[in-house]
């Protein structure tokens, strides 16, 4: 096997967001209005809430959507609370969210990226260029 | 309970790839514990966005706990089994996990 390089991104978060069947499109629209790449979208079923809240629990979706985002570490914030407020996840049984921090991730990058991000940026200062 | 340090490996690939992925790591790294999810994935950019027929495509999620001292070996080798340095191809990424039960199956002889 020839060997290859792999570019390995390591400032990098994962989103997770639970939310109500049909609310995740909205909430990965808000996301990608900031800056969000995109998003993978799994279904599950959850409880909890729901079983307190209206009448035999029908108030609250029992099917559920996962969302899962991968933003760069400096962006959480910002799509974080973008997705929060889209998704109105203050409102009880709503949903729920939540950041892990990746150790490293890898997927395709245009050589291009890779040569701009190898390329040292003309005129930024080092700090070694006042020393006398 | 014996308990050893574990990482967790995801990766989200195209649809119909994560089971010969999951094989490959059972004949090669004797990883016997692999889940298989199917999700869709939502991107400004997806093979058939550019067709124009819309933002989504199918996807596979796989998820997979490694002992920790193998798992970059292990991340390597699922990115190019998978196939993921390819436009489309998919993402992996990995964390470490706190805590994990080790699954172990018994020394039972192959089915025929």
């Amino acid at each position: 096997m020839s060997k290859r390089e792999i570019t390995v991104l390591t400032d990098v978060a994962l989103i997770t967001c639970v939310v109500q069947r049909g609310a995740a499109d909205d909430i990965i629209k808000a996301a990608q209005e900031v800056g969000a790449q995109g998003a993978t979208v799994y279904y599950a079923r959850g409880g909890g809430v729901r079983e307190r809240l209206g009448v035999l629990g029908l108030a609250i979706e029992v099917e559920k959507e996962v969302i899962n985002i991968v933003v760069a570490t400096d962006q959480i914030d910002r799509i974080f609370e973008k997705m929060y407020i889209a998704g109105k996840l203050d409102t009880p049984g709503m949903g729920i969210m939540y950041v892990t921090h990746l150790e490293k991730a890898a997927t395709y990058v245009p050589q291009e990226i890779v040569d701009k991000l190898a390329r040292p940026v003309i005129g930024s200062a080092r700090s070694d260029d006042n020393k006398p | 309970m014996h308990l050893q340090r574990q990482k967790l490996i995801t990766c989200i690939l195209p649809k119909g790839v994560a089971l010969g992925v999951a094989a490959r790591l059972k004949s090669e790294y004797d990883l016997m514990s692999a889940d298989i999810k199917s999700a869709r994935g939502v991107g400004k950019i997806t093979p058939l966005a550019y067709r124009g027929i819309g933002g989504q495509s199918e996807k596979e999620i796989l998820t997979v706990v490694v002992p920790e001292e193998s798992a970059d070996e292990i991340f390597t080798f699922i990115y190019e089994v998978a196939e993921i340095n390819r436009p489309h191809g998919g993402l992996i990424y990995v964390y470490s996990l706190q805590q994990a039960s080790r699954y172990e199956i018994p020394a039972l002889p192959e089915e025929a």
